[in-house]
């Protein structure tokens, strides 16, 4: 389908070319029931589209590791789903010659009311993988997961980190030669985040690509070899990850209230 | 994957049921009896279909049932639950799809009960059954092509749902399910076609009722309005897609 098109004549992993996409900022309304009502019969509907990404060209090229780094709000958020496929551009074009894996906002696609094993199954068809492909990684998963018997017990009473864990695993399960990761590439209690890395140090030594959105300095300084900063929905710089960092805008990142809400979502669970 | 997907809403609807898949024929069967009765007896003094009556709105009524329970659910498709579209790498029609083959898989559970009318009515199909899985798959593309439509609208208007739900509830009246295509005054009867149900439940009747059936221009025009709505779901769907992206 037209999001997802793959275009194997493309050298490079992505290209954005000339991008441009308006999203739609939802407004607190106020007065009573009754008045909200009129407002929207009037047309009133209080909503509005903000540029979030505007004249953005920028090109990735297989086997790099490209720290994506802004706040939230500046647009990151959207650079990474164009780059996944999950948005279409109001303006310009996104190429990928492969396909990009996305960990992104992981805690919305978890059932807490379903076990363990079905969210493997529920989360690998999200992210493209068929039903006998989920099967023949299935003990792969079980064993990095490391759950025991509670692979087959409901996520919500899962030990802890078992979600961010889940996500990492069947992710790494999909295959693919290219991510696109947020907050962390790697997961879980130290001992079992030494493991990630090996496995994603592992990836990145074999050519695949990543595309990080993180504002962790010491992981993208360990990770990635060139950052995109992104602010004011513009691309302020194409640059070296140290550049990269001291040019990151100051303020909230985003980064504690993303986790908040993952949180949250956990407990609402 | 859709084959999990579907497995899960299925099981999702109803496993909070002590009677659980039964009630995918308990329901229409509740209402093929209700119908028969009202029809046969209570305003039994002019005749609306052919005969048996019950066998006549069995065929009818679950197709119908499939049709409403599909296009309705297809109106909360990318208002609830939208959290996964902002991961996921399967195409956005897939969502909609889910939906028509879950209710396409009740309509197949509920089939029995036209068994079961069949054998009350002692009344046996002709050759022309066969058309009856033609039917089948010519709705499962037009409620498939109809979902995108109502989806991607009712995702951006919300008041689309309950336009919908009036439209359908009229439809029900207003499309040959309690009566045959032969008890449409003539004054009428030239622009009932325009349904494209006509055509399709014509399709399910012609093997037991051949000779009272529709004419071949009144298939040919019920299935062009069927190609009609399936392009012009599949046109709206793709320009609303990134809208419906958007809000997810």
């Amino acid at each position: 389908m037209a999001r997802l098109v793959i275009d194997h004549h493309l050298d490079a992993l992505l290209e954005f070319t000339d991008v441009a996409i308006s999203m739609p900022r939802r407004r607190r309304r106020g007065g009573t029931k009754r008045h909200q009502r009129l407002r929207r019969l009037a047309g009133d509907t209080r909503r509005e589209e903000a540029m979030v990404l505007d004249a953005v060209s920028v090109s990735i090229d297989r086997g790099e590791s490209v720290a994506v780094l802004g706040t939230r709000t500046g647009g990151r958020d959207e650079f990474m789903r164009l780059a996944v496929g999950t948005l279409i551009p109001d303006r310009g074009s996104v190429r990928r010659s492969e396909v990009i894996v996305p960990m992104l906002e992981r805690s919305r696609s978890l059932v807490g009311t379903s076990t363990v094993r079905q969210n493997v199954y529920l989360l690998g068809g999200l992210l493209g993988m068929a039903h006998a492909d989920v099967e023949a990684k299935l003990p792969w998963i079980i064993e990095t997961l490391g759950i025991g018997k509670a692979f087959d017990g409901y996520l919500r009473s899962a030990p802890r980190l078992t979600r961010q864990k889940l996500v990492w695993c069947v992710t790494m399960a999909t295959g693919a030669r290219a991510f696109a990761i947020e907050d962390s590439i790697v997961v879980g209690e130290p001992a079992y985040e030494r493991r990630c890395w090996e496995y994603v140090e592992g990836l990145k030594a074999s050519g695949a690509s990543f595309l990080l959105a993180s504002d962790q300095p010491t992981l993208v300084e360990r990770f990635c070899d060139r950052a995109l900063v992104i602010d004011g929905g513009t691309l302020k710089a194409d640059t070296s990850v140290n550049e990269g960092l001291a040019l990151m805008p100051k303020g909230g990142t985003g980064l504690r209230r993303r986790r908040e809400e993952d949180l949250d979502e956990e407990d609402d669970d | 994957m859709l084959r999990t997907f579907a497995s899960r809403d299925l099981h999702r609807k109803y496993r909070n049921f002590r009677l659980g898949y039964l009630w995918t024929i308990l329901e229409p069967l509740g209402m093929t009896i209700v119908l028969w009765f009202v029809f046969q007896y209570i305003l039994g003094a002019r005749k609306f279909g052919e005969q048996p009556y019950f066998l006549f709105i069995s065929v009818a009524i679950l197709p119908w049932w499939w049709f409403t329970k599909g296009i309705s659910g297809s109106t909360r498709v990318f208002v609830r639950d939208t959290g996964p579209l902002r991961i996921s790498l399967l195409p956005t029609q897939i969502w909609v799809l889910r939906g028509v083959i879950v209710s396409m898989v009740e309509f197949l559970m509920s089939l029995p009960i036209v068994l079961f009318a069949v054998l009350v009515t002692w009344t046996f199909p002709g050759p022309l059954i066969v058309l009856f899985p033609v039917a089948v798959a010519i709705q499962f593309v037009l409620m498939y092509a109809l979902g995108l439509l109502v989806a991607s609208i009712s995702a951006v208007v919300p008041d689309f749902a309950r336009i919908v739900r009036i439209v359908t509830r009229a439809m029900f009246y207003l499309t040959p399910v309690l009566y045959s295509i032969a008890r449409i005054p003539d004054s009428i009867r030239e622009v009932a076609p325009l349904n494209p149900l006509v055509g399709i439940l014509g399709l399910y009747r012609i093997g037991f009722w051949p000779n009272e059936t529709e004419t071949l221009r009144q298939f040919s025009i019920s299935f062009a309005v069927c190609a009609i709505l399936v392009i012009s779901g599949l046109l709206v769907f793709r320009r609303i897609e990134p809208r419906i992206l958007k809000e997810a």
